[in-house]
């Protein structure tokens, strides 16, 4: 399989704070893979490189084989983990937006989960709370057919309900060619669903393996290995 | 795509803008009728038709001022929520470049700065009833153009109006984008950049103007103080072509500066 995201030597520095220090990564087109790390090791931080929403200070990323820009867009599904949608629009409103600016967005798709999830398409965004728009705002980036999606914290304000839905929608909204990079420290929840696991420490990669190789090599969960390698 | 954002930018901004025309239209409808300066003119004691009118003048001028306040802060609030704020993460990951970003909120911004003077205007010609003195004011006004610039000027003055007001809102959308590369107090920031930014360009025109009536312009003094000051149509929209050459310069700066900011510096919170 050919990668679908590569990044050599990449490093962000906020002044003289490395936030994301010196990262060379491969992903897969296929896969499932956890960045996972503690609060403020540079999750978000590669993230939004990845999404042209930074521009690293050294170092580079390939989508697809091109730099961040227009083309990567349109092939990225990116979940921030702000909220941000207008909050005067319609849940239908947001669908056509999406329809409208995204070529690969499914719009029964997402009509499916919104009715599955027992929302209402006419809720104006302010009027729901901060989980329900959470929500809202997944189906909308798992709605569209697209080759890599980048989720920050996607599970993160969501009761445990709902999280299994949610983690299902997932694998079941990806195809093979696509691969999936989530983000998270809610690690024993995610763990069934990844192949490939990436350790983030202080922006600085400190373990990247498949989640088979862990299990061989150490007889360990994802979970118990995170707490062992993170350890306060 | 860029009419795409058009459209959304255009919808997201019309319903507060429809209101507010249509009650300032309405508030100057009321007064028509009511008539007040008429009633205020003919009381020589406080009474209920009084107080009215008062009421209906004060409540009508608050409108007007709102509709103007109102048109100024969505122009800053489009700009520095929808691109910069929360918003922001949805906007940069839509496939299309900045540049188009800045260019939708500059012309929508521009024709509700326009349809906002001219709601304005029509507001003041519905209470005043459009009285042959009105209308008669208004004529003197476009005779006076025609005067200094030619039948031309009735073109030429509205264009440079809007160049110079797009060179005006570029300017606050560089402020904040200036603003933006601050950690802290990004506000405040855009603030003292927007007050910076109007001192450079003072600075730049003061020595424009000094080089300009140096060299080329230098007949102009000559002409000031003959006795009866006159500039030739030609004359007159050479200089105001002139002012708006400058502000198409001062403009394109600011947008490449903004562009800039948005495509390299981008650091949303």
């Amino acid at each position: 399989m050919s990668a679908i995201l590569e990044c050599k030597e990449l490093t962000k520095s906020f002044g003289h704070i490395k936030a994301v220090d010196n990262v060379s990564i491969k992903i897969n087109r296929g896969g499932i893979v956890g960045l996972l790390g503690p609060n403020a090791s540079g999750k978000t931080t590669f993230i939004k490189i990845c999404n042209d929403l930074l521009t690293p200070t050294s170092g580079e990323v390939l989508i697809d084989g091109k730099k961040p820009g227009v083309e990567t867009k349109k092939i990225v599904s990116y979940l921030p983990e702000e909220t941000y949608l207008n909050e005067c629009m319609r849940v239908s409103d947001i669908i056509r937006y999406f329809e409208d600016f995204y070529q690969d967005f499914n719009k029964d798709k997402a009509y499916d989960m919104i009715g599955r999830l027992k929302l209402n398409a006419q809720d104006r965004l302010k009027t729901m709370s901060k989980g329900t728009k959470e929500k809202v705002q997944l189906i909308l980036v798992m709605s569209r057919e697209a080759q890599l999606y980048l989720l920050d914290e996607p599970i993160g304000g969501v009761d445990p309900a709902a999280r299994d839905y949610i983690l299902d929608t997932i694998i079941t909204n990806y195809n093979e060619e696509a691969a999936i990079l989530l983000s998270t420290h809610l690690i024993s929840d995610i763990e069934k669903i990844l192949d490939q696991i990436i350790f983030i420490k202080e922006g600085q990669i400190v373990m990247d393996k498949l989640v088979d190789e862990v299990r061989e090599e150490s007889n360990k969960s994802v979970d118990s290995l995170f707490r062992e390698v993170f350890k306060c | 795509m860029l009419s795409k954002l058009l459209k959304y930018e255009f919808k997201a901004t019309a319903r507060v803008f429809i209101y507010m025309y249509i009650s300032l239209l309405l508030f100057s409808l009321i007064n028509r009728f009511v008539n007040p300066f008429d009633i205020l003119n003919k009381t020589t004691s406080f009474n209920l038709a009084a107080l009215l009118s008062v009421v209906t003048i004060t409540t009508y001028f608050i409108v007007l001022v709102g509709v103007m306040i109102v048109t100024l802060v969505m122009l800053i609030q489009r700009f520095y929520k929808n691109l910069l704020g929360n918003e922001g993460y949805l906007m940069f990951t839509l496939p299309v470049k900045p540049w188009m970003h800045i260019v939708s909120k500059l012309v929508t911004a521009v024709v509700w700065t326009i349809l906002s003077m001219l709601t304005a205007i029509c507001s003041i010609l519905i209470f005043s009833g459009a009285t042959t003195e009105v209308i008669a004011a208004l004529s003197d006004i476009t005779d006076g153009i025609k005067g200094i610039f030619g039948p031309a000027g009735l073109i030429i003055l509205p264009v440079s109006g809007i160049i110079t007001m797009s060179e005006g809102i570029l300017m606050v959308y560089a402020a904040i984008a200036l603003g933006h590369l601050f950690n802290k107090h990004r506000i405040l920031a855009s603030f003292g950049m927007y007050f910076l930014l109007s001192v450079i360009s003072d600075i730049f025109m003061m020595f424009l103007g000094f080089v300009y009536f140096t060299t080329l312009g230098s007949d102009f003094f000559v002409l000031m103080q003959r006795e009866e000051f006159y500039l030739s149509a030609g004359q007159a929209n050479m200089l105001l072509l002139s002012l708006a050459m400058v502000s198409v310069t001062f403009g394109t700066a600011y947008f490449l500066l903004t562009n800039y900011i948005l495509r390299k510096r981008l650091n949303l919170e």
